[in-house]
């Protein structure tokens, strides 16, 4: 048992009804790593993730973040050290894109007071990294799918948290912006020692950018750890019946996957 | 000596770059803020627009009285003696008579304009009203029992009666659309508004029953539910002031909230707002606000829907600015439809009438002038 660990999950057990979607999951996760969490559809991604991020709670088992229980933390406490963006949001209303991006300041900014130099100094620091500062006042909900992603993924840098979970953010981007939000989700994790979990589909883009994987299936951990450990043309098989070859790019050292389709 | 020199120039330009870079700095966040906070003028400018139509619309009736006259005796509430030039009979016309009936049409307009901007926020649907849970059918349902009752006589007409079972009505049927949509109190968007939707259904079915058994007395409830300000008295401002300024200003420190919530769950909840929480609070509060509307002013429509609308569309939807300008506009326009119906028409029309065949027409200008601009035709 590791006392700096990010995470630790105990026996953690979920269900909808009477589906079970997460089964008896144990886990530890350590900061300034980076997390890809894999699994067909239907495996309990999301749900893992809405109980790491307290949007949902177990029904039995415990989450500790940062050694206390997850339950226990005021949601503005949380908000500060955790960050979430969503599969999937709602924008109906014209607010413009700073607007969107200054809300993930929220849990800094006190009720009735106006946000501080440091406040918009993210935000402009979020809208550069997404390379989305030249939309900074247009409407969100003139945007292209892929913009209004990386306006999510700019509020939640904006939040500034040790802590960020993304649920297949990538799924609506094309190969340029799919990389550069994973980019900029490295970059965080290298330098600033920041963790970051995402649910992924895409496992080339998981080999390569993740330190860790985490394998889910029917809502169990079928594995978990180093990439070069977990992934296997077995794994693939196994997880998504589809057979694979599996190869090492001798300069970067990350495995590469080339399925066969045919 | 020439060292010195070029180390002080080096210092001067080290100094000189970072004070300019701390002013572009400075600069570029005015720029940013701009669109967030270009659009404050409209708070004051509102303001002072109502507070002007009330003086000028108090003295517009039967009596003519001019505006430097309703200025003295508004200022006589301070105790001044009003100065004898000006008729003993004008003070109770404005006083007891107008001005209730004034500030209840604006503090109503007013206070359906903020419901309606919550519901339409918390809802996540822009064609939310005050009325969507059904709370309108749920006041009129308890007004058309008290009148009924009234009529067959077992109660004893008291003018807070109606107003009381009209409020009671409002607020069991919020109750029971929140036990009917939330076994898991989590209050989702669709569910609630299912819910009222079929609540609403059950109590219009309701009010045509009791309609039936009022057989040649009917028109009393027809009339009530149509709306009117007629016969408003300070005892309605005051339930007013109590209920609807209270929950405005609730509802306006939470503006924060309701922009975020306008995102859905997860959104709000990974920012650190308790939605559930947040967003029952937030539907009774306004809820309570369009209770209170309804139970003095019977069912006026439009206000909750096309205020809030108007006011995104000039001020954009971000509620610090939204809250405040929708209860002004709602405050104006009510005043202004209901001086319409006062003054200008030869008899009085229900207000409610009024607003819908005025308020439907505009509000499908804009529906179309919005549709076209989105989609480019």
């Amino acid at each position: 048992m590791n006392a700096s660990s990010v995470y630790r999950v105990d026996n953690l057990s979920f269900s909808y009804g009477t589906i079970n979607c997460i089964k008896n999951v144990s886990l530890e996760l350590n900061p300034g790593c980076f997390y890809g969490l894999i699994g067909p559809n239907g495996s309990g991604k999301s749900t893992l993730l809405d109980l790491l991020s307290g949007h949902l709670f177990p029904d039995q088992g415990t989450i500790h973040f940062y050694n206390r229980d997850i339950r226990r933390y005021p949601r503005k406490q949380l908000a500060c050290k955790l960050s979430t963006v969503p599969q999937s949001f709602t924008l109906n209303f014209d607010y413009s894109v700073e607007e969107v991006v200054l809300m993930g300041r929220y849990p800094y900014i006190p009720r009735f007071a106006n946000p501080q130099d440091r406040d918009l100094l993210a935000v402009e620091k979020a809208l550069h990294s997404l390379d989305i500062f030249h939309l900074r006042s247009r409407k969100v909900t003139q945007l292209s799918g892929g913009e209004k992603q990386r306006v999510m993924i700019a509020r939640s840098l904006a939040q500034d948290t040790d802590v960020i979970l993304l649920d297949e953010v990538t799924s609506n981007l094309d190969v340029n912006h799919a990389v550069s939000i994973m980019k900029v989700m490295l970059d965080i994790v290298t330098k600033s020692q920041k963790t970051v979990i995402a649910a992924l589909h895409d496992l080339n883009i998981a080999s390569t950018f993740c330190d860790q994987l985490i394998v889910l299936r029917d809502g169990e951990i079928v594995d978990n750890g180093n990439v070069s450990k977990v992934l296997s043309e077995n794994l693939i098989l196994d997880l998504y019946q589809i057979q694979s070859t599996i190869s090492t790019d001798h300069k970067t050292e990350k495995k590469h996957i080339k399925y066969e389709y045919l | 000596m020439g060292a010195l020199f070029s180390n002080n120039t080096y210092k001067f330009n080290t100094i000189f770059t970072v004070s300019v870079n701390i002013i572009n700095r400075r600069r570029g966040h005015r720029i940013m803020m701009k669109s967030i906070t270009y659009h404050f003028y409209w708070i004051p400018a509102l303001s002072v627009t109502l507070l002007f139509l009330i003086v000028f619309v108090a003295g517009l009736g039967y009596i003519a009285i001019k505006p430097s006259i309703i200025l003295e005796i508004l200022f006589s509430l301070t105790g001044q003696n009003v100065p004898d030039s000006i008729d003993p009979s004008f003070p109770f016309v404005i006083l007891e008579v107008r001005l209730p009936r004034i500030i209840t049409a604006s503090l109503v307009g007013g206070g359906l304009a903020v419901a309606g901007c919550v519901f339409q926020s918390l809802l996540q649907n822009p064609l939310a009203d005050p009325y969507t849970l059904g709370i309108s059918s749920g006041a009129a349902f308890g007004a058309s029992i008290a009148l009924f009752l009234n009529m067959i006589g077992i109660l004893l007409p008291t003018p807070y009666l109606i107003p009381l079972c009209a409020f009671i009505g409002g607020l069991a049927t919020l109750y029971a659309v929140f036990a009917l949509s939330a076994p898991s109190a989590r209050l989702s968007p669709n569910s609630l508004i299912l819910s009222g939707i079929i609540i609403s259904a059950i109590l219009s079915a309701g009010i045509s029953f009791i309609k039936f058994m009022a057989d040649e007395q009917v028109n009393a409830i027809i009339f009530w539910i149509m709306g009117s300000f007629i016969g408003k008295s300070w005892s309605d401002v005051f339930l007013l002031i109590l209920l609807v300024l209270p929950s405005a200003i609730f509802i306006y420190a939470h503006s924060r909230e309701l922009d975020i919530m306008t995102f859905g769950e997860r959104a709000s909840d990974s920012l650190g707002i308790d939605s559930r929480v947040v967003r029952k609070r937030l539907l009774i509060t306004s809820s309570l606000a369009t209770a209170a509307c309804v139970s003095v002013s019977g069912i006026i429509g439009f206000v909750g829907l096309i205020v809030p609308h108007l006011v995104r569309m000039i001020v954009g939807p971000g509620n610090k600015l939204l809250i405040p300008c929708s209860f002004l506009l709602g405050s104006i326009l009510m005043l202004g439809a209901d001086t319409v119906t006062r003054v200008v028409l030869p008899t009085e029309l229900p207000i409610g009438v009024l607003t819908a065949l005025i308020g439907g027409p505009v509000f499908c200008y804009i529906f179309r002038k919005t549709q076209q601009k989105r989609y480019g035709t």
